[in-house]
């Protein structure tokens, strides 16, 4: 069996990788990853036949799969199909996904991904708004706490409604994006951190240093700019695997740990 | 050996930890009262036994991890003993790991930590 295609969804979005194997008329399987959530799209001569991610199957199941903006692929050629669960029509289908697509331009200058975290602003609305009973229970959802996604999968509704009702209610000045990371773990490694860590692995790695810390912090599916002050150690370990002498990667080690224990 | 054990225990985390060899005999210990040696010799008893029979069913294998209750038990093979910490589940695991191996990195070159372990090593052969 040979994987023919593989990627990242933040280069290629799943709708731009259906659509060439659609143009490919290609037949197989498209595993999607995000995190520890999995999905599935089947393809019979380029046809959209069946996809399940979670508990929804389907058209469904595609939309919500469309709407996963972070995540790897791979297409698996020549696998069947175990059912065929979508009767609409694949154009019918890329149609209604380019149009969420452009909506998702939209919404992604205010929703940074479908991670991010929202809270009731204080200041609320300055005009008076109506809700919708799902633009309702949305909110109600909204707690500084759960992610678009965590929303979605309690409400067992698409990620895209979701991020789109999150959207509206956030223009209408009834929410605001919370900084995803401090309401995880309370805060963020700082400067000082990052700017010893260069400096030490450098001197043992030589010029270096810096790019392979650059790649670790990719490989967490961390930023720096971002990156959680609780995986501040874990990237330490990581990164001083890299130093094959171990007495030299005990003492950047004890180096480290005493930055981080401050 | 100790002295080593408590730097250990200073992590967040960490309720205590010690040394034995292969045939449970503590040889450095830094943990709370409320364990007394019998107790710790039969934890150490155990875990002996998980490491040797790992051992023969895993290569190399170095360090083992396990759930205990509400504490984490972090293992690891010396060669000639084993040193276990206690701790919470939520433990920094890295920082832990690196401290460890800070510390055993530098009874590697300790005189008296390797007589130590070499003259309990050569007793059980």
């Amino acid at each position: 069996m040979v994987e023919v295609l593989k990627g990242n969804l933040a280069q290629l979005s799943l709708l731009d990788i259906i659509k060439m194997l659609n143009t490919g008329r290609r037949t197989g399987r498209l595993d999607i990853h995000q995190g520890s959530k999995t999905g599935e799209i089947y393809l019979q001569n380029g046809s959209l036949v069946h996809a399940v991610t979670g508990t929804q199957l389907g058209e469904a199941g595609v939309y919500t799969l469309l709407g996963w903006l972070e995540g790897e692929f791979s297409f698996t050629p020549d696998i069947e199909a175990p059912e065929h669960s979508i009767s609409q029509s694949t154009e019918q289908m890329l149609l209604e996904a380019s149009r969420q697509a452009d909506q998702w331009a939209d919404i992604k200058e205010i929703i940074s991904s479908t991670e991010a975290v929202f809270n009731i602003s204080p200041s609320g609305s300055t005009n008076t708004v109506s809700l919708k009973p799902i633009e309702w229970q949305v909110l109600a959802q909204v707690n500084g706490q759960q992610s678009i996604v965590d929303i979605a999968e309690t409400l067992e509704l698409h990620e895209f409604e979701v991020a789109k009702i999150i959207f509206s209610l956030t223009t209408a000045g009834l929410l605001h994006e919370v900084d995803h990371v401090h309401a995880m773990t309370g805060e963020r490694a700082d400067e000082a951190f990052f700017e010893q860590l260069s400096a030490l692995f450098t001197d043992v790695m030589g010029p270096l240093g810096p790019m392979i810390i650059e790649d670790e912090i990719k490989l967490m599916g961390e930023e720096e700019e971002t990156f959680p002050q609780n995986k501040a150690a874990e990237l330490v370990e990581r990164i001083s695997l890299e130093i094959s002498d171990s007495a030299k990667r005990a003492n950047f080690q004890k180096q480290m740990v005493a930055v981080l224990r401050g | 050996m100790n002295q080593g054990l408590k730097e250990i225990n200073e992590l967040g985390g960490v309720w205590g930890s010690f040394v034995c060899n292969n045939q449970a005999k503590v040889l450095a210990s830094a943990l709370p009262p409320s364990l007394n040696k019998s107790n710790v010799e039969n934890i150490a008893r155990h875990l002996v036994e998980v490491i040797s029979t790992g051992g023969e069913t895993i290569q190399k294998l170095q360090e083992v991890v396990i759930y205990f209750q509400q504490r984490r038990l972090f293992i690891l093979d010396l060669q000639q003993a084993i040193l276990v910490v206690i701790c919470d589940p939520g433990v920094d695991v890295s920082l832990l790991r690196m401290t460890i191996n800070i510390l055993t990195t530098s009874w590697e070159s300790d005189a008296n930590v390797q007589k130590q372990l070499i003259m309990n090593y050569e007793e059980r052969l």
